[in-house]
């Protein structure tokens, strides 16, 4: 899927099972929240065949802006709300990330619905 | 002393080339990768919000400086500012969220977690307005945020941070 500057994959992985989705490249639009609502979308609708936990990698994304942020947030509260489990992985080696995503885990609640995890190595998704 | 100054036409596609060419340009002259990424994000992020409230009826672009000198970095925006709208009460208003808070990664928290359980808000519409720009500027930067109406027509908007090198220490 190709959004501009931004590029998100979304696979479906048996073992969770989980919907993974990785993050590349820039996330820059003005309005992020209407490119990414038919990407969103289909995220849920996986998830919700088979109680999926939704698997977000943003270890390989170079920038996102504040808007694009938000977006995400939107979708953790869409996700929130039909009690899904979303877990946000992020490179705990690169500043920028490690402080937005730190500054996230005020939201990790005993529910588990939200769960943010620092990763040293870019994962890779299981085959 | 590190001078950069750049005129940015108010249209959105020049953002990620303005993020770029500070980041490139900081670190061709040897800023620490940290540090260059930061001034490239703090950079966008305040153009965005330019170009985003700016008034540009009557030309003139979004003004950037980026100045390096004895351990401090500043990055400055300035804009052309319609005063009748609610541009100048946004930027107060996103000081003031810095200033009330303990702390800028306070600030940031509470924002977001209003953005979590905004009841019934239009996603395209926070995301929009969502204000989150300038307290990841003062989080992620650590960075100290003025503004300065410089008359009832333009606005200057600084962020004054550490300049550090790789091991965080002060470039003196």
């Amino acid at each position: 899927m190709d959004l501009g500057e931004l590029r998100i994959e979304i696979r479906d992985i048996v073992e969770g099972p989980l919907v993974r989705v990785d993050w590349r490249g820039k996330g820059n639009a003005l309005q992020p929240t209407i490119a990414l609502a038919p990407v969103f979308d289909d995220v849920l609708a996986r998830a919700r065949v088979t109680s999926a936990t939704v698997d977000m990698h943003f270890e390989e994304l170079e920038f996102f802006n504040s808007a694009t942020i938000t977006a995400v947030l939107h979708f953790i509260r869409r996700a929130r709300a039909e009690r899904r489990t979303v877990v946000l992985n992020y490179h705990g080696g690169l500043r920028w990330q490690r402080y937005c995503f730190d500054a996230l885990a005020a939201f990790e609640k005993d529910d588990g619905l939200v769960r943010i995890r620092a990763l040293d190595v870019p994962a890779t998704a299981s085959p | 002393m590190i001078h950069l100054e750049l005129s940015v036409a108010p249209v959105w596609s020049r953002v990620t080339n303005v993020r770029e060419s500070v980041v490139h340009g900081a670190s061709a002259i040897g800023v620490a990768d940290d540090m260059a990424y930061t001034l490239g994000l703090v950079a966008s992020e305040l153009v965005e919000n330019a170009i985003k409230y700016g008034q540009f009826r009557d030309g003139g672009p979004v003004q950037l400086v980026v100045r390096m000198d004895a351990g401090v970095a500043r990055v400055v925006v300035t804009n052309p500012l319609d005063p009748s709208s609610d541009h100048p009460t946004r930027l107060r208003a996103a000081l003031a969220r810095v200033t009330s808070a303990a702390s800028a990664r306070d600030a940031y928290v509470s924002r977001v977690s209003e953005l979590l359980d905004e009841p019934g808000a239009s996603a395209a519409h926070s995301a929009l307005e969502s204000g989150l720009g300038i307290l990841r500027v003062a989080h992620e930067a650590e960075s100290t945020v003025s503004v300065r109406f410089l008359d009832e027509r333009s606005v200057e908007v600084t962020a004054s941070m550490r300049w550090t090198d790789n091991d965080g220490d002060l470039v003196a």
